[in-house]
């Protein structure tokens, strides 16, 4: 009797020990809060960035309009440099090159690009769950923990207005638990009244002879043109494939691979004079890697928010084979 | 603490056996029901649900404030903190950055520690275990201007990843 019954008490333990690797679904329902948040809501305020040995402090404010959101990103260190981002492009204004670059979603969805089963992606490749009650910029807010389930991917920490649902600060950190970049706002006023002008650009006036840098972007087949990406780390699927113009050249190929949180971009360029002196090999910013590969008469680079061996085993699965 | 449970039960995640003991707190505590009443008038308000003449009386309230410039203490401290890790570089500068990242930024290792993936050293050292890695070169901001619109980590924090794409051309790059 004893013995069936400590199999009994093991069997009911069981579905429970499997339980502990499954999202939360109280975390999971903040997520889809957070992603609500930010499409809903206007706001202004100031945050840092803080990666590697370095600290910048930006004012950001979004207001939503008639026409829609418009978002505005003010870096107050260093040069002054803006951008301003609507429903369908983002316009970057960098006085100290005299350069406005710009980035159309035409005939792609609006921002942001999520998708509703990415959620779902997510959890594939994450658990998540809820943590402790924290205060950031005078606000209490909810500690969501996002943790890989393998080391193909970084995990953040995210903390979210208990009232709103704004994300308030979002920490990266690496396989070994180093922090790789946090964003973390010092100061912030949710909803309310924001004038207009605090969205628009201020160097309009000046930058009228300024070189413009047009993106160009369309949504395009590029296995028509021999290329294919092999395979993909676990849990990363493809997004999306596109041309677009890139470092003046045009037709550059990009294609992006997701596992819901993350995101790899990668780009196959032609080998030209322009850029004959690009070194291979790999590079990394906070939480931004990169591998540059050279692959016959054309340069592979491969970016994004994951671990070195992320982008590349992406940059070693490309393939071109003459169509 | 309460303010969690509060949010929880306008999120409808208060399950039935802490439903009335909530309830009865709300109550019972006059300082709950005030914080109650604010979450659903800042939900109100976001949601443009706000009565016409509360709206009229709080920009009233607001005109007579002094405006307070909050941001530029904010900004030199950014400074100071470049400015200290030009000057101490190599070890120190490692050092640094563990004594930066730990108070606020960084305020419950134990957690993380708790966090981390399968597979991972226990108690791993902080900033000395961080890959040696080239620092990316200038010229990168176009890749990551193409890439970030597609990034749903970054769609959560609306446009403030952009700051990724728009480095300082003559800032601390390559150091």
């Amino acid at each position: 009797m004893t013995r069936l019954r400590l199999l009994l008490i093991a069997l009911s333990l069981l579905p429970l020990s499997a339980a502990f690797a499954q999202s939360d679904p109280a975390a999971m329902r903040w997520l889809q809060r957070i992603y609500s948040a930010t499409q809903r809501l206007s706001y202004t305020g100031t945050f840092v960035y803080h990666h590697d040995d370095q600290v910048e402090t930006s004012r950001i404010t979004r207001l939503v309009v008639a026409s829609g959101p418009v978002e505005k990103l003010e870096i107050l260190d260093g040069m002054p440099r803006e951008i301003i981002r609507s429903r369908d492009q983002v316009v970057c204004y960098l006085p100290s090159i005299m350069t406005i670059k710009i980035d159309k979603q035409s005939g792609r969805h609006p921002f942001p690009l999520i998708l509703p089963d990415q959620l779902k992606d997510l959890a594939e490749s994450y658990v998540v769950r809820k943590g402790e009650v924290e205060r950031v910029a005078g606000y209490d807010c909810q500690v969501i923990v996002l943790e890989p389930r393998d080391n193909l991917r970084y995990g953040q920490k995210l903390c979210a207005d208990l009232a709103t649902g704004m994300l308030l600060k979002a920490k990266t950190f690496s396989e070994k638990n180093d922090m790789l970049e946090t964003f973390t706002f010092t100061q912030l006023r949710i909803g309310g009244y924001i004038d207009r002008e605090k969205v628009k650009p201020r160097f309009v006036a000046q930058a009228k002879d300024w070189r413009v840098e047009d993106s160009d972007a369309a949504e395009a087949d590029l296995t028509q043109a021999g290329w294919t990406v092999r395979s993909q780390p676990p849990g990363f699927r493809k997004v999306t494939e596109m041309t677009r113009t890139l470092n003046g050249a045009s037709g550059v190929g990009h294609i992006v691979f997701s596992d819901g949180l993350a995101a790899v971009s990668v780009f196959i360029e032609p080998a030209a004079a322009r850029n004959a002196a690009r070194q291979p090999g790999l590079s990394r910013q906070g939480a931004i890697s990169v591998y540059v590969r050279r692959l016959e008469s054309h340069w592979v680079t491969v970016v994004g928010e994951a671990p070195a061996e992320s982008v590349k085993l992406i940059a070693n699965a490309v393939e071109h084979r003459k169509p | 603490m309460m303010n969690e449970r509060i949010s929880a039960l306008m999120d409808g995640e208060v399950d039935e056996s802490e439903l009335t003991r909530d309830l009865n707190g709300l109550r019972s505590d006059g300082g709950l029901r005030r914080t109650w009443d604010i979450y659903h008038l800042i939900g109100d308000s976001l949601r443009g649900h706000a009565a016409p003449a509360f709206v009229a009386r709080v920009s009233q309230r607001l005109a007579a404030e002094p405006t307070v410039l909050a941001p530029q203490r904010r900004a030199p401290r950014g400074k100071f903190a470049q400015l200290a890790f030009s000057a101490a570089a190599g070890a120190a500068g490692v050092a640094l950055v563990v004594w930066l990242a730990l108070p606020g930024l960084n305020s419950e290792p134990q957690q993380v520690a708790a966090s981390a993936p399968p597979g991972a050293p226990p108690g791993a050292p902080t900033a000395a275990s961080v890959p040696a890695v080239t620092p990316v070169a200038v010229g990168v901001e176009n890749y990551l201007l193409a890439h970030q619109s597609f990034s749903p980590a970054g769609a959560m924090q609306g446009v403030a990843p952009y700051v990724r794409t728009v480095a300082d051309e003559r800032g601390g790059r390559g150091k």
